[in-house]
């Protein structure tokens, strides 16, 4: 295989596998590096003057200029640009996954003596915001099952695009950043608060973030929770191969099983983005129903606020909503989040961006609630909101 | 495998070209320039494994490991050709942004010409 594989349920590329992962990050990065600076000087040249003169006012949101942008030749390109560089993404990894199912799930079969477990509700209904649309463009989202054969297909799907999304700053392979910079974010924000004795992930996905609670506190029992069957049977088959004790459980976050007070944490990655208004409150509300008193609930966010941004960072962010199937990403970056969680009952609340850990931009660490001076999304970060009990 | 297996995602599809066959062809184009770059990488390889004495069987070519100065040729390859493929398209902004004057001067006068 031309690629190491990071650990044993990670789907392996053979030699064009690896080209076609290769040129997917190349093409993301070019966009970024080369297109996005031109799109940003048409909105800022072109349609924010426009909108001026046409208006007899200052443009105020990425809103204003969407028509004018809309009809720009180069933008259109971006616009495809972005979207097709994403389907290529699931189409290659999908493509690499299919030729290697049998195995990987024969793998995960052969698994004997598991530490951690595996719970699943073939009853569990999937909210409208999963089912709806799949969730960043992903053919089958976390929860289509392709044989009745405890299917992990989608787990290894997403697994595999994980670290090419991110173009491997996100913790390579393993993709695990999010999760250490959750740990320092709660080190930082919550001092006295040491050594809990269970924890729960909601939307623990694949467990990239949730293996960096087991190694920060070996001895607690750690849980996570999601809909999708098998993205938790990969995540358990994941888990056992690399020697990790989690117990997952397919449930929604809405409204779990556990009992009141049975956590002493919870937390989440970048999965509130994915549900809805109602939704995020009410997940919030059981998260306060989940934790003892003195509990801590933290959650890790996209670092994207309207508030903070500039025009071209909304139409930017915007492409997300509409484009990439995350309609939720604009509401959730303008509302407020500490709000919602005091009014689920949180102490203490405080919501602002946390440089990553491991970073990729030096010198950048640490918690800060001001955007970037500029503007500019705060590439890098991630927004946080957390409080306790 | 399963006919269920699904391939494209529910939810947006959109077309943000005046016309939509643009955008298939845009999809179908990035899809190609992915492939000649495979293929690129694939005989990088085999000339590789040549200049090893090495017979570039199909799995001589899946075993072989690529070092960190490889990959960073093939990744400058790779970013020159797409930059290459997208000329004609950052040419579409080049004028947009170099017409910026005349577009207000356009605009302006349409304003001013409006009937009242």
């Amino acid at each position: 295989m031309t690629t190491q594989q990071i650990h044993p349920m990670m789907p392996a590329r053979n030699h064009n596998e690896h080209a076609q992962a290769s040129f997917v990050m190349s093409f993301k990065d070019y966009i970024q590096r080369q297109l996005d600076p031109l799109d940003r000087e048409l909105t800022e040249k072109i349609a924010v003057p426009e909108f001026e003169q046409q208006s007899g006012r200052a443009a105020a949101s990425s809103k204003d200029v969407r028509k004018i942008m809309e009809a720009e030749p180069f933008h259109q390109f971006w616009l495809s640009a972005m979207r097709h560089q994403q389907d290529l993404m699931w189409d290659v990894v999908a493509g690499s996954v299919d030729r290697q199912l049998d195995e990987l799930q024969e793998k995960a079969r052969a698994q004997s003596n598991p530490t951690g477990s595996l719970r699943l509700n073939p009853d569990l209904e999937i909210p409208d915001y999963l089912t709806s649309f799949d969730n960043h463009r992903m053919p089958g989202s976390y929860y289509t099952e392709v044989s009745d054969d405890d299917d992990l297909r989608a787990g290894a799907l997403f697994d595999g695009a994980a670290a090419l999304y991110h173009l491997n700053r996100n913790g390579g392979g393993m993709n695990d950043a999010r999760g250490w910079t959750l740990l320092d974010h709660i080190a930082m924000r919550f001092p006295d608060f040491s050594k809990p004795k269970r924890v729960l992930d909601i939307g623990s996905c694949v467990g990239n973030s949730t293996h960096t609670y087991c190694d920060k506190w070996p001895n607690a029992e750690v849980h996570g929770i999601d809909i999708g069957a098998p993205l938790i049977r990969y995540a358990h088959a994941r888990s056992e191969s690399l020697d990790k004790t989690v117990h997952y459980s397919q449930q929604n976050a809405e409204q779990t099983d556990f009992d009141d007070g049975y956590f002493d944490l919870i937390v989440s990655t970048a999965m509130l983005h994915e549900t809805n208004k109602p939704g995020l409150q009410r997940i919030f509300e059981e998260c306060r129903r989940l934790l003892r008193p003195g509990g801590v609930m933290a959650h890790l966010e996209v670092p994207v606020r309207y508030e903070h941004i500039g025009i071209w960072p909304q139409i930017r962010a915007d492409w997300e909503a509409q484009v990439n199937n995350e309609p939720f990403m604009t509401g959730i970056a303008r509302m407020d989040l500490s709000a919602a969680a005091e009014t689920a009952g949180f102490n203490d609340v405080a919501a602002g961006y946390h440089w990553q850990v491991p970073g990729f931009i030096p010198g950048k660490k640490g918690f800060q609630t001001e955007g970037d001076p500029n503007g500019n999304l705060m590439m890098g970060s991630w927004y946080m909101i957390s409080g306790s009990c | 495998m399963s006919e269920k297996v699904p391939t494209i995602a529910k939810g947006a599809q959109p077309s943000f070209f005046d016309e939509p066959a643009i955008e298939a062809m845009h999809g179908m184009m990035i899809i190609l320039l992915e492939q000649v770059c495979v293929l690129h990488d694939r005989l990088d390889t085999y000339e590789r494994l040549g200049e090893q004495g090495t017979v570039a069987t199909a799995a001589a070519i899946d075993a072989f490991e690529p070092d960190e100065g490889v990959e960073e040729f093939r990744e400058q390859r790779r970013q020159r050709l797409i930059d290459r493929i997208m000329r004609p398209v950052r040419t579409l902004q080049e004028t947009a942004v170099n017409n910026a004057q005349s577009r207000y001067e356009k605009n302006a006068n349409e304003i001013a010409d409006q009937d009242i």
